[in-house]
């Protein structure tokens, strides 16, 4: 498979949160705003591209020749758990505005599904370096345009009248199964 | 054995890519140095009701020292030397 359609798949057909419905957690709970969508899409694109590289050199460069690969999930896991730790105490530092934004959701990430998942895909699909940077670069540029996309619809959607039973996070959810469908349609 | 090894090995180098982080980018709270340069009376007199709550304010507006009744002599004078070696007055 060439590197512009892994990329173009990874951004829109096979987006994350959509098709592969991971990261729903930081998807719903950070949109509720533009800027701390925006953030929380960096971020998250940041963590991934550098915990997944790491994994990747991880696994084929030490645990395969060891054939130690069962180790991955908890190898994984502490990789990601460390850079969000990183992350956070630089973004405190340099960004305090977007620290505040984001609160509880920025330590989150280390529980992130979306993150532990692309470092999983990129092992399952058995790409090589090239193909799983364009990977991961992808799958962090369709989940930040995804929630940016999302947050703005979201900011649209506060200012109309909602039924006082679908006001919230069930309108939400409504409009995000709406956005999944038109996204599917990309890959026919 | 190995795979002992491996994971010792990587928590240890990511640990310390932790603390060199930690480290490099460590917020330094003012407030904490404000409280410590103050009496320590918790009198109120200054209207905050706490030291720590006046060394709070003093992050906004370091002026607000002044307000301090029980800080005179030596003290003041180390409060008003680091106000000035950090170029908040």
């Amino acid at each position: 498979m060439s590197l512009i359609s892994i990329f173009v798949a990874s951004v829109l057909t096979e987006n994350i949160i959509l098709t592969k419905f991971l990261g729903i957690c930081p998807f719903i709970g950070t949109s509720k705003r533009e800027k701390g969508a925006l953030g929380m899409g960096i971020s998250i694109t940041f963590v991934v591209f550098i915990s997944g590289i790491i994994a990747y050199l991880l696994y084929y460069y030490v645990l395969v020749p060891t054939e130690t690969e069962y180790l991955r999930t908890i190898l994984f896991v502490l990789i990601i758990a460390a850079m969000v730790q990183s992350i956070e105490l630089i973004i405190r530092k340099q960004f305090p505005k977007i620290h505040e934004l984001m609160g509880i959701f920025l330590p989150l990430i280390a529980a992130n599904c979306a993150v532990l998942g692309i470092t999983f895909l990129v092992i399952d699909y058995q790409y090589n370096f090239w193909e799983t940077i364009v990977f991961i670069l992808g799958s962090g540029l369709g989940f930040t345009a995804l929630i940016y996309l999302y947050a703005t619809i979201r900011e649209k959607l506060d200012q109309r009248p909602v039924l006082p039973s679908f006001q919230g996070v069930p309108i939400a959810l409504i409009i995000a199964g709406i956005m999944a469908m038109i996204f599917s349609r990309f890959g026919l | 054995m190995i795979g002992i090894i491996i994971i010792t090995v990587t928590a240890l180098l990511l640990s310390l890519l932790i603390l060199f982080v930690a480290d490099r980018f460590k917020v330094e709270n003012k407030s904490d140095e404000f409280d410590k340069l103050l009496p320590g009376y918790n009198c109120g007199v200054c209207g905050y009701g706490t030291c720590k709550g006046l060394a709070d304010a003093m992050v906004d507006d370091p002026q607000l020292y002044q307000k301090c009744k029980p800080l005179r002599g030596d003290a003041l004078r180390e409060m008003e030397a680091y106000l000035r070696g950090n170029n908040l007055i």
